[in-house]
Order: C-alpha cells, then structure tokens, then sequence
C-alpha cells in the first residue's frame, strides 16, 4: 500500500515536471515548425500533436501566437478559401529565424551538458 | 460562418456573443481579426473531425478550443497594453491596466504601481487645473512643525508657507505629464511572457 503511494506520488512530481517542461519549450517547437513551413492555427496544431505529442488545449495556442507575434519573431497573412472562410497563416520573421538559431545553438548546449552530466560516476 | 442548421447557429452565435463580450475593450481591427481567427479554427475543427451530426460536430470543435473568458483574456489583456504603449492615451492606459493587474502577483504588484503613478499623474493635473478657482487652498505648503504638502490642503496652520503661488499651475501640469510620459514609458519595460497549455 505504502509503496504504490509512493509510486502514486512519484508519477505526480513526474507528470508536473513534464508540463513544465512542456510550457518552457512549447514557443521553441512552435518557432521550429514554423520556419519549416507556414502554417494557419489548425494546422500548427496538428503538426504539434503529430510530431511532438503535446496536445495542448487549442485556444491556448493563439494568446502564444499573438505573444509570438507582438515580439515580431512571425508575421501573419490571411488567404482566401474556396470554402469561403478565410484561413490565417503564420510565418517566421527574418528576426525570428535570427532568435530560433540562438534557441537552437542554446538547446544543443544544455543537451549535451546534461547528457555530460548523467555520464558522470555516482 | 453560417452553419446548416438552427441550432448550430444558435449555439455559435451563444459562444460569439461570450467572445464579442470579451474582446469588446479592443479595438475594432483586433476584435474582427481575433472573430475570423476563431470562425476559421471552428470550420476547420469541424471540417476534420465530424461527430454524427453538425451540432454535436460544433459542440465537439469548441470543447476542444475550449473556454474564451480562459484563452482570450491573456490575447485581450497583451493587445489592450500593445494598443495603450502605442497610444499613450489615458483610456486604453487604464483599461489595459486594469486588465493586467489580475494576472499573478509579481505582475499585479506592478500594474498596481504603474495604476498608483497614473492615478498620482492625475491628481496633479487636476490640481494644477484648480488652483486659480481655489487659490488659497491648493499649493505647495511647509511649516516649521515638518508640514510638507502639495495639492488640496485643509485646515492650514499659522505659520505655514506655500511656496509656488500661481506658478503651482504650470509647475504641477509639467510635474503630470513627465509622471504620464515616463510612466508609460516604464510600462514598455513589464514583461508580458505568460505561457498556458
């Protein structure tokens, strides 16, 4: 009984630790994907769900993308549909793709310190 | 958007009208760009994946965009404070204040103080505007007990000096606006990084 609290417990501090991981990296995936490709807000979302498995809550990915946007790292276009409703479309900014290899250079840093890091005797 | 049937119109115009109540601080441009923004993310929710019939297809699509007093207040609070550094003008400033100061307490804290110097930046103006109307009851007052007072003051001792005369006026308008200017200038350096998923 003790032990599957624990166990309980644990899986807790897990899954709260993940979702800070998640809300730490969630504007750098969204950078990644976007300098991939423009995308409309749907679609980033998909793209997030398939390529990262974040399924985030959908409204919340526009208060992001507005954030995103104010701090000019994209741009946004509307374009016409033949279904009549118009899609928005995002892009990375030059200053954006500018910020992502920073991002970049940085994530590639702090993965290899911590890889170093976990190698290391007990 | 218009949808096939009565009901799914009437269910999206119910969740339109929560987005347009709380969108309604924005400006005109903002408001209609979030509204396209949503019709198209609903169309194309429901466009990939359909319940059955479009009612359920609709209630579906915006249980998975979920809530907008959740998701919209973060977007309305960023644009109304983008819209209020753009302007400087005292209306959008004191909205986007308002709306700023409920999210978290470090935040809060100094939205509370920016709201406390605009308040202050007022007051002077104000003050300053008065005192041909009431000139021996607002100024810039000391006395030898360690009075030191500027603005309305009541019950005004013997003894105690007012310094500035009718030149209180241009002094306190000057006094305002560098408040006002600087505040709002100060305004552009809070953060607005607040991540929800």
């Amino acid at each position: 009984m003790y032990i599957a609290l624990l166990c309980y417990m644990n899986m807790i501090f897990v899954d709260k630790w993940k979702s800070q991981v998640k809300k730490g990296v969630l504007e750098y995936i969204i950078l990644i994907l976007l300098h991939q490709t423009e995308l409309y807000g749907y679609e980033l979302l998909d793209k997030l769900k398939d390529t990262t498995g974040y399924d985030v809550a959908e409204g919340t990915i526009y208060p992001l993308l507005n954030r995103l946007k104010d701090e000019k790292l994209i741009t946004s276009y509307w374009k016409e549909m033949d279904s009549g409703v118009p899609r928005k479309y995002y892009k990375m900014t030059d200053e954006g793709i500018a910020i992502l290899a920073h991002m970049q250079a940085y994530w590639i840093e702090l993965n290899n310190n911590i890889f170093t890091l976990s190698k290391q005797p007990q | 958007m218009k949808l096939q049937t009565d009901n799914a119109n009437k269910i999206l115009a119910l969740y339109y009208n929560r987005v347009h109540h709380i969108i309604k601080p924005l400006a005109e441009t903002d408001r209609q760009e979030i509204t396209m923004e949503l019709a198209s993310h609903i169309y194309e929710s429901m466009a990939r994946n359909p319940q059955g019939d479009e009612v359920t297809t609709l209630l579906y699509a915006l249980e998975k965009l979920g809530q907008p007093e959740t998701f919209l207040y973060d977007v309305v609070a960023e644009r109304k404070l983008h819209q209020a550094r753009k302007t400087f003008n005292p209306i959008h400033l004191a909205s986007a204040v308002a709306l700023n100061i409920g999210r978290g307490f470090a935040k809060g804290i100094l939205f509370f103080v920016v709201g406390t110097v605009y308040i202050i930046s007022f007051a002077c103006a104000a003050t300053a505007l008065l005192k041909p109307f009431f000139p021996n009851k607002i100024g810039l007052y000391t006395n030898s007990n360690g009075l030191f007072a500027a603005g309305w003051v009541t019950n005004i001792a013997p003894g105690t000096t007012e310094w500035l005369g009718l030149w209180f006026t241009p002094v306190f308008i000057i006094l305002a606006v560098l408040l006002y200017v600087i505040n709002t200038l100060l305004l552009k350096l809070i953060p607005t990084t607040k991540t929800t998923i």
